[in-house]
Formats: C-alpha cells, sequence, structure tokens
C-alpha cells in the first residue's frame, strides 16, 4: 500500500445552520465538494467560515445535513468521522516525538505497531521530513511544524482533509514554499481538502475553488478566475482584490453593457452584472487597478474615457502604483505595467483613463 | 534590563539571613550533646535523633500525618481535577459562586475553621475520629488544587485536546494521553501543595485531637512543655525532608511551575 | 459529588458556629454572647491588638519583602533560583518548625543574645521573646513568602523596557521606580499586603510560641475558650466576630482593587 491510495469522498452540506444565542453563525449554507477538490472558505473575521469548518469536524453545534460520500455524519461523534485536520496552531502534542505525534491516529484506531511505523515512514516521507521520526514536537521550526501536523492528519487516510488557516503563522517566504507543497502532496493524495482562510493570495493560489463567506451566507462560489472575474457582488469584488468604486447613473443600455455617468467625472462603458439594467437607474462601479491603462490627455482615442491628472506615483517594482485625481477631485489607483510609456509621465500631467467595458463591473446600486 | 541597586540587595541578603540562619541553629542545636538550646553548640551527639523515635508519640503522629496528606493530597487532586474541568472547560449557571465558594476556605481564619469543624462534628456526635480530620483537610487542601489545576487547564490550548479527538480518540482518551501529560507541571504543583498544607497544619487540627494528633500538633505540645532539643531534631529532619521533596520538585518540572 | 460533600460540610461548620454563637451554654436563644465580647474590655483588647499589631507588622514585612522581590524578578536566573529555593524551603517547612527556630536566634539564650554577651556589648541578656515584641518580630519574618511571591509575579511580567525607556527620557532610576515600577507592580502589593494583614490578624503559632502566654492574640483568646475554657458559644461569638472582620477587610479590599484596576 502507499501513501497516494486514499478512498476521497465529496462532501456535501444542506442547509447548515449554526446559531449563537440570537446571532446566526451560519445561515442556510448548501454546497457540494466533489471527490479529490479543494475549496477554500474565505471571508473576513466572522464570516462563520471557521464555524464551518468546526460543524464539519464536529466541534460546532448545528442544524442541516453534512455528507461524506453517502454518509451523514452530523450525528457521528467527532473522533469517529474519519477526519483528518490540521490546527492553525499546528496542535502538536508537545510530549510525544514527531513519529507519535504522526502515529497518533493510527494507534487510537488500533492499528498494529509495524504497520504504524510504515505507514508513520511513508508519510513523514511524503512530506519531506524523512528522519526526523525522533525529534520532539517542540524541537521543530514552524514549517516543519506545519508539515508533521499535516502528516498526522494524512496518515490515517482521511475521507476529508480540513485545514485551518494553515499558513497563518508563517512567515511570508515560508508561507509561499509551504502553499507549494501543499499543493503537490494534494496532488498525490487526491484528498477533498476544505481550508479556512482570510488571505486572498492562499485562496487565489491555492483553491480549486472558492467559497466567499459574509456574515454567515455564502456569498459566491466558483474557481478562482471565476470569482476574480465575475464578482457576484460588490461585496465579493471588494473583498478579493483591490477595487476602484464609484456611484454612477446609467445612460443608455444595450445587449449586455450600459452607459454610465460618474457625475463630475464623465460616462464609461461599463458590463451589467447584476439586476435589470435601465436608463436613470443608480448603479455602482467597480474597476480593478490593473485594468486601467492611461493615456496622455491629448492623445485619447475614442470616447468615452475619463479625465483625470497623476498625483502621485510609487514604483513596485512589478508595476508602478499610480494614484489619479479624477475630475470631482476623489482618487482612484490605477496599477500600471513596468514598461508601459505612462510611467515616465509626471506628476501634474493630464491623462485620461481608458478601460475596457467588460472590466467595468457595474451593479444595481444597493444601500449596503 | 535595570540591575536591582545596592538599598534592594542589602534588604534582600538581610532578609536571606533572617531566613536562614534560624534553620542552621536548628540544624545545630539538634547535634548538641546537652540538653540547652543554644548555638553555636560544643560536641556532637544524635541522641536527641534517638530520643525522637524513642518517644511514641512522635512516630506516631508522623505516620498519622504522613497518610493523612497522602489522602488529602489524592482526594483533592481527583475532586479538584473535575472541578477545575467544569470551571475552564463548561459554562453553567452558578459558576461564579461555584468559584467563590471553592475558594473560600482560603480566606476563612485557621482558628474560625478549626472551631467551626470541633462544634459540627461534636453536634454530629463523631467527635474525636479520623473522619473529623480527614474532611477538615480536603477543605484546607481542595482550594489550591482547584485554583491551580484550574489555571493550567485555561492555559492549556483546547486545540490540542481536539486534535487528538478528530484523529480517532475519545473525549477521555484525548483527555488522560494529551491534557494530563501536557499539564503535569501543573498537576505536580497541584499535588505538593495539598501535600505540604495537609501535613503542615496546626492551628486548624489542634481542635480536632482525640487519642492521636497530627505531627505539628504534637511539636508544638512537646515544644511548649519541655526544652531540650528533641524538637530541634525533629524540626531538622522535616527541613532536610522538605529541602529533598523542593530538590526533586525542581529537576521534575522547574521550580517556576512551582511558585508560578 | 464528594467534592460537594466537602464543600457541604465546610458551610455547615461556619454556620452551625455562627448559630451557636446566639445561643448560652444552656441551649437557649441569646445575644448575650456578644454583648459579652464588645463589652468586656479584657476580651476587646484581644481584637485591639491584634489589629494594632497586625497594621505595623504588615508594612514592615512589605520593606522587606518588596526589594526581595524586585530582586529576584531583576536578576540573574542563577540568583532567582537560589532565592526561589531559600523561599520555597521556608514555604514548605511549616509554621511550628519555623516559629521554633526564631525562639533559637531571639531567645535570652539565643544566638543574638550570647553574639552580644560574648562581645561584652551588653552585660545581662535582652529580652526579646515573651513580650510584644518578640511576637512582631515573628509577625514580620514568618509570612515574607505571602509578600514575596505576589509581588514577584507582577515584578516580572513589567516590561522592563518601560524602566528603560523611563531612564532615557532622562528619569533618575529612583524617580523611574516610583513613577513607573512601583505603580504598575501596585496589584502585586496589594494582594501581598491583605495575605499579610489577615496572616497577622488571624495568627496563633506565632503568639503562641513566641509570646509564651504572656502576649496572646485573638485566635488565642479563641482556642483558650473552645479548649481549655470550654465556653464554646463564647468562643463561637469570637470566632465569628473575627470572621466578620476578615471579611469587611477583603471587601474594602475589593473596592481598592477595583479602583486600581479602573486606574489603570
Amino acid at each position: 500500500m502507499s501513501a497516494n491510495q486514499f478512498s476521497s469522498q465529496a462532501v456535501r452540506l444542506d442547509r447548515v445552520t449554526a446559531r449563537y444565542g440570537a446571532v446566526s453563525a451560519l445561515d442556510n449554507i448548501s454546497l457540494t465538494l466533489p471527490a479529490g477538490e479543494i475549496l477554500a472558505l474565505l471571508g473576513p473575521s466572522g464570516c462563520g467560515k471557521s464555524t464551518l469548518l468546526r460543524s464539519i469536524a464536529g466541534f460546532a453545534a448545528h442544524d442541516g445535513d453534512i455528507y461524506v460520500g453517502d454518509r451523514i455524519i452530523s450525528s457521528v461523534r467527532p473522533h469517529q468521522r474519519n477526519i483528518g485536520m490540521v490546527f492553525q496552531d499546528y496542535a502538536l502534542f508537545p510530549h510525544m516525538t514527531v513519529a507519535e505525534n504522526v502515529g497518533f491516529g493510527l494507534k487510537m484506531r488500533k492499528v498494529a505497531r509495524t504497520e504504524i511505523a510504515a505507514r508513520v515512514f511513508e508519510t513523514l516521507r511524503l512530506v519531506g521530513l524523512e528522519g526526523f521520526e525522533t525529534r520532539m514536537a517542540r524541537q521543530l521550526s514552524g514549517g516543519q511544524q506545519q508539515r508533521v501536523a499535516l502528516a498526522r492528519a494524512l496518515v490515517v487516510k482521511p475521507a476529508i482533509l480540513l485545514l485551518d488557516e494553515p499558513l497563518s503563522a508563517l512567515d511570508k517566504k515560508l508561507r509561499e514554499e509551504m502553499r507549494f507543497e501543499l499543493k503537490r502532496i494534494q496532488g498525490i493524495t487526491k484528498v477533498t481538502t476544505v481550508f479556512v482562510t482570510h488571505d486572498q493570495d492562499e485562496a487565489l493560489g491555492l483553491a480549486d475553488r472558492l467559497a466567499l463567506m459574509y456574515r454567515g451566507t455564502l456569498l459566491q462560489i466558483g474557481t478562482p478566475e471565476d470569482v476574480y472575474r465575475h464578482p457576484a457582488s460588490p461585496l465579493v469584488a471588494e473583498f478579493l482584490g483591490a477595487v476602484n468604486t464609484r456611484n454612477a447613473v446609467c445612460r443608455s443600455v444595450d445587449a449586455g453593457s450600459a452607459l454610465v455617468e460618474i457625475p463630475g467625472v464623465g460616462a464609461l462603458r461599463a458590463k451589467c452584472i447584476s439586476g435589470k439594467f435601465s436608463v436613470g437607474d443608480r448603479v455602482n462601479i467597480f474597476v480593478r487597478p490593473e485594468r486601467i491603462s492611461l493615456v496622455p490627455y491629448d492623445k485619447q482615442g475614442a470616447p468615452p474615457s475619463l479625465p483625470a491628472t497623476i498625483a502621485g506615483q510609487v514604483y513596485l517594482g512589478r508595476h508602478t502604483e499610480v494614484t489619479l485625481r479624477l475630475g470631482d477631485g476623489s482618487t482612484w489607483i490605477a496599477n500600471i505595467g513596468d514598461d508601459s510609456f505612462s510611467t515616465k509621465m509626471a506628476v501634474g500631467a493630464s491623462v485620461a483613463i481608458q478601460i475596457e467595458p467588460q472590466h467595468v463591473m457595474a451593479y444595481v446600486a444597493t444601500d449596503h | 534590563m535595570r540591575r536591582p541597586g545596592w538599598f534592594a540587595w542589602s534588604v534582600t541578603i538581610f532578609v536571606v539571613i533572617c531566613m536562614i540562619a534560624p534553620m542552621v541553629a536548628v540544624i545545630g542545636v539538634s547535634f548538641n550533646p546537652h540538653a540547652e538550646m543554644t548555638f553555636p553548640t560544643t560536641g556532637f551527639s544524635l541522641k536527641w535523633y534517638a530520643n525522637v523515635f524513642q518517644r511514641e508519640q512522635f512516630p506516631r503522629s508522623f505516620q498519622l500525618s504522613f497518610w493523612l496528606a497522602v489522602a488529602a493530597t489524592l482526594f483533592s487532586l481527583t475532586v479538584g481535577m473535575l472541578c477545575a474541568i467544569a470551571l475552564s472547560r463548561f459554562r453553567f449557571f452558578g459558576k461564579g459562586a461555584a468559584v467563590t465558594l471553592l475558594s473560600s476556605p482560603l480566606i476563612v481564619p485557621q482558628v474560625v475553621l478549626g472551631m467551626g469543624f470541633l462544634v459540627l462534628l461534636s453536634q454530629l456526635g463523631i467527635v474525636s475520629s479520623l473522619v473529623g480530620l480527614g474532611i477538615l483537610h480536603a477543605v484546607l487542601t481542595l482550594p489550591y488544587t482547584v485554583q491551580v489545576l484550574t489555571a493550567s487547564l485555561a492555559r492549556f490550548p483546547e486545540s490540542l485536546e481536539e486534535s487528538a479527538v478528530i484523529h480517532g480518540a475519545n473525549r477521555f482518551v484525548a483527555f488522560t494521553r494529551i491534557t494530563v501529560p501536557c499539564i503535569k507541571p501543573g498537576i505536580v504543583s497541584a499535588a505538593i501543595f495539598a501535600f505540604v498544607t495537609s501535613f503542615e497544619n496546626f492551628t486548624a487540627s489542634q481542635f480536632l485531637v482525640w487519642d492521636r494528633t497530627t505531627l505539628p500538633v504534637e511539636i508544638y505540645a512537646y515544644a511548649t512543655l519541655e526544652t531540650d532539643p528533641t524538637v530541634c531534631a525533629i524540626s531538622a529532619m522535616l527541613i532536610m525532608m522538605t529541602a529533598v521533596v523542593v530538590i526533586i520538585a525542581e529537576r521534575w518540572i522547574g521550580l517556576e511551575a512551582v511558585t508560578k | 459529588m464528594p467534592g460537594v460533600l466537602v464543600i457541604l460540610a465546610f458551610v455547615a461548620a461556619l454556620t452551625i458556629t455562627g448559630v451557636l454563637s446566639f445561643h448560652d451554654q444552656q441551649g437557649a436563644l441569646t445575644l448575650k454572647q456578644y454583648q459579652r465580647v464588645v463589652s468586656d474590655s479584657y476580651y476587646l483588647e484581644y481584637f485591639w491588638r491584634s489589629l494594632r499589631i497586625a497594621f505595623y507588622c504588615t508594612p514592615t514585612t512589605l520593606l522587606l519583602g518588596y526589594p526581595f522581590a524586585y530582586v529576584m524578578a531583576r536578576s540573574s536566573s542563577g540568583v532567582r533560583l537560589a532565592l526561589t529555593l531559600v523561599l520555597v524551603v521556608q514555604f514548605f517547612t511549616g509554621d511550628v518548625v519555623r516559629v521554633y527556630a526564631l525562639i533559637l536566634v531571639f531567645g535570652n539564650n539565643g544566638v543574638i543574645n550570647r553574639f552580644l554577651l560574648d562581645f561584652g556589648l551588653i552585660d545581662a541578656p535582652i529580652r526579646l521573646l515573651f513580650r510584644e515584641a518578640g511576637v512582631a518580630i515573628g509577625l514580620i519574618l514568618i509570612p515574607l513568602p505571602l509578600m514575596i511571591f505576589p509581588i514577584y509575579s507582577v515584578l516580572k511580567n513589567i516590561e522592563s523596557n518601560l524602566e528603560v525607556a523611563a531612564t532615557s527620557l532622562g528619569a533618575s532610576p529612583i524617580r523611574t521606580f516610583f513613577h513607573i515600577t512601583l505603580p504598575l507592580s501596585l496589584p502585586g502589593v496589594l494582594a501581598g499586603v491583605v495575605l499579610v494583614f489577615l496572616f497577622d490578624l488571624t495568627a496563633y503559632v506565632i503568639p503562641g510560641m513566641l509570646g509564651g502566654g504572656y502576649f496572646k492574640m485573638i485566635a488565642n483568646a479563641i482556642q483558650e475558650q473552645a479548649l481549655a475554657i470550654l465556653d464554646t458559644p463564647f468562643a463561637a461569638a469570637m470566632a465569628m466576630l473575627l470572621l466578620a472582620i476578615t471579611l469587611v477587610i477583603l471587601y474594602l479590599v475589593h473596592l481598592v482593587g477595583s479602583r486600581l484596576r479602573g486606574a489603570t
């Protein structure tokens, strides 16, 4: 047998609801996760993502059903759910060696001693820690502890793997390294994985699909690309990636796009995302900084474009962050590629802001 | 870090002398061949040590005190652990009251406590029995174990227990295999506190004397009646015993854990 | 369950003592016991002197204990371990043995008197024990660990950078101490002072051994009434009064403590 023979299971949540007193921590969450997929639960703190993870683990009381494969696990006690979990602080047992930590789940399952040793060895090799068996858990570095925690969760060949903020305790460089490692190891084991994070890079870089949560509800679920490019609501757009936002008024509508006017600034062609657009509606528009291109004001092409002046620029290596002052005095941020001529423009120069219509995301205004 | 100045150092050295000198005097006098309590002494003799063992009341009361302390420690560790789990892991009605009640024996003057048990036991008709002394010592030691163990459990990260559970241990196994080893310093220090509190108790225990009594009561009685160095001999033995226990504790769990 | 029984026994013991204090020796309901305590200056004197001696011994213990705790918190780990060792052995040795040991030092035939006599500084031993002075010496020295531990645990958690910062801003060591360290350690001082004050107030072994029957305190008077004179209702009344004083002090301290917490 080998470490990559997992019987990975699909996970289905059916109207999962949790309440703390009058506050609902989870409000009717339903989602399906195919076997072998990685799902990121993403959202600001207090959005219910941790509660959802703890519900799957069996540590948080909830209504509704949670299926792993065909089995409803809602009433199964946590220690019988066959789940692997990596905790935010890793929760390695400080009084045990690495091998004892990793073998803990097998010991609890009354696996024979020789088989435990074999599987611990195999799993430690999988996570790149062979030879660390006899070290004490507390003597390891953060990254190594993370790997031990992962090995401990994987060694039992769990139906699903849960990760609670798996990279948050590491520094930036290690975090990127471990993100790659997690992806590699999950690729070998193909274990269905749910992880919680508040870090969008982590979510975008690791997950097959993202579930964005806010105040106990599921805002949107989809592939990272899908969610980033086509946010279903202003909340999603705002949380995932920096955006420039403005209120505008709809001036004309055709198939899928609309001409919107920002009072005191100018008009733009925008993609209609939510709601039914009609002339005169108030709308919210969202523009990602990297979608903005700048041309000298006197060389602007076909309208519509927005006039602006450059208020400042900061060179950041991969791109230059340009602060733009719009006609009404407010500012937008644009990330301009390194080789673009606009980086050579001086502060105070007049420019025209041009954006492809599909990158101007417009939503019928809600008072959120 | 700022270093302490000369004033703080002088006071500290003075205090250390005040603490150590009497102990040295006791040990010195215990070897005095003459029946007088003067130090420094001339000569050397073990006869007062022999006297300790010849006088039946000392070995007898030592036995009583020792087993009483063992029983009180085991009892208040077990009960204290249950209380600590309830207090640190669960929210329940009347928790505040429970905390107050469990620690209240600490603030009641010993003489009042002893007096209270004397009255209670005489009303119940079980004056002069081991049972009364046992309950009294349970009352005296329980607050310490509850406090130390609750603090240990509160500092213990619950995710460790949860990670044991999610990987297949039931709650009981998770507690005994993971939690107990991790809070061992707290358990040891609670045990030492309970044992010492029971073993050294004099003021409350003196109210519950029958044909037997505890070692401190016996020492006090002897010391107020006789003026030979026998008490020095037994005190010296107790000081040695304490020092040994403290050194073992330091080696085992570190003194920081004991003093906390 | 057994825990509940133990606590029940504790509550029952105090309650029944309280009830008993309202009876006379024949078992009739009366307030006479309390009238007797407050009207007889002989017994009031015990309360008065216990409070008075606690009032001046506690600050002395603080003066000795605070520098000790400070040195413990601010010195190398070797020194700290040695001081902790001394303290812990003290704490664990038990009052009876420790008080007994003081007799060997401060008695008429003790180390101090012998030293002074040998060097011809005095002609006759100074009587330190079996009077108030002896009891006070005991009450100052014996509860030192109770004062030191709470102050130490607060001091060691004070960010020592604060003191460095104050010094770098031009504060002298003394000003740094009085403006930074002392105010921050007040919670520990308060805890230590309360523990020691209540220890002094209700001390039994120290006046019993160092007072030698010439200088008794309230706990001795209660014990005497209960075990020697066998007037348990009267002893119960004094015990209840002592308990009441203890509770009042703790309540006052609680008030001061919450103001301290509010201020910082």
